[in-house]
């Protein structure tokens, strides 16, 4: 669709009518430099906030993949995993380390008690980047397969050699006592004798709530940083067009249409975001990068391996998000015009009506950015 | 009321025209059953005390306002009151506004980013016409030298000037003169007024000014006093 209306006013002098409207910004150089800065940081800072709360979502992601493939047996028929349990799994070639968690006598926290010469299988055949292996030992590097089996020793609390545990054990109440049994899953997982059967095994509380409030967090500090920059944006456009409201009216007695002003205003606003959204979301990757470093060995120390996702290569979502935040924002007085007359028109009625704060004069724009921030988060 | 000069076709025909407005609950008529016709090259003085109607009429010439009630014809162009409002009317009343009919008011005539000639040259751009002589009609009004100023930075003169420069470059069949020199001082708009029937009586356009000054609308050909005719 042509911006110009070709009805209204002829193409050759869309030029000298786009240049009559940003004259004003020749004479006012500072005002266009505050909107397109204005643009920019809002651009960096959401696009900053956008690429972190994507990075953690990622990151987050891989932390619980890394926790879930940890694999614990269970007794088919629901009875608590004893020594003979072990015994039997080891007898039938599989891969399983005795795990005794003991809370501490008259002190908080809890030890482990793990038995280092049964860690050696899990040494042999955990997969590098599945981290199997508990990893509470002093061990070589796991992929170094054709070494021999390395003798493991424990570095101390919270773990400790299976026996000192069992023998704590002897002196709490069996509720602060927790039996289970780890496993490299199987190949078939057929392989698994019949009375047993394989589940997740979590070394700590689950952190999916916690994760998605610390997601929750960061998507509304985004929304926030957008209001508040959109505000800030608005109130700057507004101010220039008081200013140019009398250039308009001065076209519209020289014959032009309203429509055709609006349309060179769109052009306008298109050119100033584009060229302010593109630096803006490099800015904002170059942001999140910077902060996203300590986010991401804050992971590694919580999960003891690497599991931050880095930055994604999606520019255009964050650019066409903003594009369309800023027109939003910039252009709620013709939305909203449009809106009304579409609400005229019997399919467009309720959304229109919606859209425009159901006549109450409410703001649009606000409405609008929410979906559209929304969309950002991908 | 003007009388069109016979055998010239009408340039400016307008028929039974009412406007009313609501003031303080009560229905006030500024307009009522007004007709008049001017013919290329005519010029007609609208004269009358303040809220006479004067301003309005000529918003309405150039479909700034609408009637409430008659019909004006332009340029071979219609428009009835019930319909003068509607989208494609619009677009006409644009398109006339844009190539026809020059307006000049006593203030705000200039795009103020804009130097002088640019001003000129926007206007005669959207008239569809050459901005080649744009220059030219800024020095034919004694403003060439100002070409590059911005209109803050020239005299009101100087502006209203610019305003006739701009309606001269554009070609128009018809121009509306709201009080142009009504915020100038004497020597400065016997001048501006000079320029202004010399120039339309050179192009042989029609004019429709708006006056409070007896001795100004003696100089067109017709006067047409709102405040007796008792609209």
């Amino acid at each position: 669709m042509s911006l110009i209306p070709k009805s209204l006013i002829p193409a050759s002098q869309f030029s000298n009518l786009f240049s009559a409207l940003f004259s004003h910004y020749r004479r006012h150089p500072l005002q266009l430099l505050a909107l397109a800065l204005m643009i920019m940081l809002a651009t960096m800072l959401w696009a900053g906030v956008n690429h972190l709360t994507t990075q953690a979502r990622a990151s987050l992601g891989q932390s619980e993949q890394a926790v879930a493939a940890r694999s614990q047996v269970e007794r088919v028929d629901g009875q608590a995993l004893a020594v003979a349990d072990f015994v039997t799994l080891r007898r039938a070639g599989l891969c399983v380390i005795p795990w005794l968690e003991v809370e501490r006598p008259g002190q908080a926290g809890r030890l482990v008690g793990i038995d280092p010469l049964a860690a050696d299988c899990f040494a042999q055949t955990a997969p590098a980047a599945g981290n199997n292996s508990p990893e509470l030992i002093d061990s070589p590097e796991p992929s170094k397969k054709s070494e021999p089996a390395w003798t493991p020793t424990l570095n101390g609390e919270p773990f400790i050699d299976i026996s000192e545990a069992a023998a704590l054990a002897q002196n709490v109440a069996s509720r602060n006592v927790r039996f289970s049994l780890l496993i490299v899953p199987p190949e078939p997982a057929s392989a698994l004798l019949a009375d047993y059967r394989m589940t997740g095994f979590s070394l700590g509380p689950d952190t999916g709530e916690l994760g998605d409030s610390f997601l929750l967090n960061l998507d509304a500090l985004g929304f926030l940083v957008l209001l508040i920059t959109a505000l800030l944006l608005r109130s700057v456009y507004q101010l220039g067009m008081a200013q140019r409201r009398d250039s308009f009216a001065l076209l519209q007695r020289f014959g032009v249409m309203p429509s055709a002003i609006n349309r060179v205003l769109l052009v306008e606003i298109l050119l100033l975001a584009l060229l302010s959204v593109v630096p803006g979301v490099w800015l904002g990757r170059l942001l999140a990068g910077t902060v996203g470093g300590g986010f991401g060995q804050a992971l590694d120390s919580l999960f003891d391996t690497p599991l931050y996702a880095g930055q994604s290569e999606n520019w255009l979502t964050p650019i066409v998000t903003m594009m369309a935040i800023v027109l939003a924002v910039c252009l709620a007085q013709n939305v909203r015009a449009l809106l009304l007359r579409m609400a005229a028109v019997w399919p467009f009625a309720l959304p229109a009506k919606l859209l425009t704060g159901f006549g109450f004069g409410m703001r649009p724009w606000p409405w609008l950015a929410m979906p559209l921030a929304a969309a950002g988060r991908r | 009321m003007g009388q069109g000069a016979g055998v010239t076709e009408p340039l400016l025909k307008v028929r039974g025209l009412g406007k009313h407005f609501a003031s303080a609950g009560q229905t006030v008529n500024v307009l009522s059953g007004l007709e008049l016709t001017l013919a290329p090259g005519e010029s007609l003085a609208l004269m009358g005390r303040s809220g006479s109607g004067k301003s309005t009429l000529l918003n309405i010439l150039c479909g700034l306002e609408q009637p409430d009630a008659g019909f004006v014809s332009i340029a071979g162009e219609h428009f009835a009151a019930d319909s003068s409002a509607s989208g494609p009317n619009q677009q006409r009343w644009a398109m006339l506004r844009r190539q026809r009919i020059g307006v000049v008011f006593q203030e705000a005539n200039l795009m103020p980013a804009l130097s002088l000639l640019d001003n000129v040259r926007l206007r005669a751009s959207l008239a569809g016409q050459s901005d080649q002589y744009c220059g030219d009609w800024l020095k034919r009004l004694g403003i060439g030298g100002l070409a590059q100023r911005y209109p803050d930075q020239v005299s009101g003169g100087q502006r209203q000037r610019a305003a006739l420069a701009m309606v001269f470059a554009m070609r128009p069949s018809l121009i509306l003169a709201d009080e142009p020199t009504g915020s100038l001082d004497a020597r400065t708009a016997l001048e501006v007024a000079g320029e202004l029937f010399y120039q339309q009586a050179a192009s042989g356009c029609a004019l429709v000014l708006a006056t409070h000054d007896s001795a100004l609308a003696a100089r067109c050909g017709q006067r047409l006093d709102l405040a007796q005719l008792g609209a």
